[in-house]
């Protein structure tokens, strides 16, 4: 060897180089190797050995090395692996029984390769990529929208078994439960579409019509959908979360080897339960929201209750409550379909059952607004 | 498929597993003879519980065909699919008990579904079930009020309450402790002598490997296939392979059952 390299030191460690005979670099380590203690980069070690010509093996010795952890085997088998890769050999004798044994377990199953393997990542590979996954969850959507179609026809024909007492569980859940919030919801929904008409109307001195524009805006419009977005988050997560978890924890298999269908134990009478309480809950809604304008027309714009009720019977009919429970008894099924789907297609884990409930809360808010807009476009060409 | 005697109950047929474009297993060509305990053993990852799922009707095969008393059991239709999964008992590696039912609830509930049973009959069916597995008494008992080893028991008592033809354990005896394990073992082997249904365990606890299996099919995560399909005493008497010699003797090798 022709030029000796300059040893290292930290604060409590030290790391000496010496030379042997056959063209290898034994590595001389004393002091403290513990995490803690900064101990250097393998990477520039090794860069600072593979500066040595001819350099064919690196060696390791520990005479003076009082204290180490798994910080020291880190460097160690790092330093073995930039080593490997040069293809240079590694004289481990110098180091202790233990240290050994812990190195040789690192390395005694080989690293799997896939681990490393980079997809790609090109524009090109991800619009595929999206494309083709985009077209797999529409047909299985699809595929559990025919599903759920061929065990309601088996129910009404009473060719399925049906839990009722599920069935009664899951209606007092969404229903009953339900209402304080609604309650809220649909009584401050009511007092801001007052509020809102009160300052415009009143310039025009037609503020009564405030009974008028709260009780079409409530039944038609606000009440249906302020419920859908409240059992979206309320009932549409439960039921991603309960299947999800269900799923994770190989309930939902246990159930396939039991030959029981998971729609007809799982999704219909969660399914049922809100398709048949979301219109009970829009015409509560409806009443309520007619009530919390009826305080502003009262206290803000001094109508008199009768005067007040009395204007909004003549505004509204009954297909204007009627447009509001048709729209709601569908926004329950979208929200029930999105619920239980992404429980059902939950992954196996406690992460995958907090997506499943995120991704069914945004798309059954989604798919409720869509199917909104799309009925007040048949309703307008209808004239209804 | 090639003709098979006729004791034999289970046939798994050039079966290639995957998931995705990742080759799982493939080239499984075994069959289980009635009435015998068949373990399925190989190293973690190597696809010991993915082969169980394809067997029981879980996930489909990428390639080949398991067939059940000569019937194919994937290339049919789902009516017969369904019937033969009836005849299954399935216990999972969780336990995978029904969370929001009692365990009775969960022993019953394949008992409500598919027999004519009164509820007396059903609850006297239950207790014994689950007297079978040391869980007498623990009837009206959630899922989340017991330990995760008694999660498995029950599990176990839900897989035979229909008294099936063939038995799937999934790990049955790993986290329990030797008292159970054993009982589980006698319980696996009355089950085989008893009711005449056949068994096919994964696992790689030895010492139930030993005790119970009539036959073994090994699995090798590195080739991607069964390296071997015969009794695992005679395995380890004879086998030469390496592995199967390591993992018989838990690195010993050399060491002989007893």
């Amino acid at each position: 060897m022709t030029n000796q390299l300059e040893g290292m030191q930290g604060d409590n460690w030290q790391l000496d180089f010496e030379s042997s005979n056959d063209a290898a670099i034994i590595l001389n380590f004393a002091g403290d190797w513990s995490t803690n203690n900064n101990l250097p980069s393998p990477k520039v070690i090794f860069e600072k050995l593979a500066s040595t010509p001819n350099m064919t093996a690196i060696g390791y010795t520990i005479p003076n090395l009082t204290k180490w952890d798994s910080g020291f085997l880190t460097f160690i088998s790092n330093l073995d692996k930039l080593a490997k890769a040069q293809s240079i050999a590694i004289q481990a004798d110098g180091l202790s029984k233990n240290i050994r044994t812990l190195l040789d377990l690192s390395t005694a199953v080989p690293e799997k390769k896939s681990q490393t393997e980079k997809k790609p990542t090109s524009l090109l590979y991800l619009i595929g990529h999206h494309t083709i996954e985009t077209v797999k969850a529409t047909s299985s959507m699809i595929e559990f929208i025919g599903a759920l179609t061929i065990n309601f026809m088996n129910l009404l024909r009473g060719k399925s078994k049906f839990l009722w007492s599920d069935l009664f569980y899951f209606i007092q859940d969404c229903g009953i439960n339900a209402l304080p919030i609604v309650l809220i919801i649909c009584f401050l929904i009511g007092l801001i579409l007052a509020f809102i008409g009160a300052v415009q109307l009143q310039a025009f001195g037609a503020g009564i019509y405030v009974a008028n524009l709260v009780a079409i805006g409530v039944t038609r419009e606000m009440s249906p959908l302020m419920i859908a977005i409240i059992l979206s988050g309320r009932t549409g997560a439960s039921y991603a979360a309960q299947i999800g978890s269900m799923q994770a924890n190989e309930e939902i298999d246990a159930l396939r080897t039991t030959v029981i269908s998971p729609i007809d134990f799982l999704v219909m009478p969660r399914m049922i339960a809100l398709i048949l309480m979301i219109p009970l809950l829009c015409i509560y809604g409806d009443f309520i929201g007619m009530a919390g304008g009826m305080m502003i027309g009262v206290s803000v714009l001094h109508l008199s209750v009768t005067e007040y009720i009395q204007q909004t019977m003549s505004a509204i009919t009954m297909v204007d409550i009627m447009i509001g429970v048709v729209k709601s008894v569908f926004f329950g099924l979208l929200i029930a379909i999105a619920g239980c789907y992404q429980g059902l297609h939950c992954g196996r884990s406690a992460d995958a059952v907090g997506s499943a409930t995120t991704t069914a809360v945004v798309s059954a808010i989604l798919f409720v607004i869509i199917s909104d807009a799309m009925f007040e476009i048949i309703i307008n060409i209808l004239n209804i | 498929m090639i003709e098979r005697p006729p004791d034999d109950h289970i046939v798994v047929d050039n079966l290639e597993m995957k998931y995705g474009n990742n080759v799982v297993q493939s080239n499984l060509n075994f069959a289980i003879k009635k009435a015998e305990v068949f373990v399925i053993m190989g190293d973690s990852g190597c696809g010991k519980s993915t082969l169980m799922r394809h067997m029981v009707g879980l996930k489909k095969p990428a390639k080949g065909e398991i067939y059940y008393n000569n019937q194919p059991f994937w290339h049919t239709d789902i009516d017969k699919q369904e019937n033969m999964i009836r005849n299954f008992g399935v216990m999972y590696q969780s336990g995978a008990l029904w969370s929001s039912m009692t365990l009775a609830d969960n022993v019953a509930l394949a008992l409500r579904q598919y027999t004519s049973f009164n509820e007396e009959q059903i609850m006297d069916a239950v207790s014994f079930k689950l007297s079978l597995v040391g869980l007498a008494g623990y009837e009206n008992y959630y899922p989340s009020e017991i330990s995760g080893g008694m999660c498995k028991r029950a599990g176990i008592a839900r897989a035979i309450a229909l008294d099936p033809d063939i038995i799937f354990f999934d790990e049955p005896s790993a986290g329990l402790d030797p008292i159970s394990s054993k009982r589980l073992d006698d319980l696996i082997l009355g089950l085989r002598d008893g009711l005449g249904a056949t068994i096919v365990v994964v696992t790689h606890e030895l010492e139930s490997i030993f005790s119970i299996a009539d036959n073994s099919v090994f699995l090798d995560a590195t080739t991607k296939t069964m390296i071997a399909n015969a009794p695992p005493k005679e395995l380890l008497a004879h086998s030469t392979n390496p592995k199967i010699q390591e993992f018989l003797s838990r690195g010993k090798i050399g060491v002989q059952p007893q």
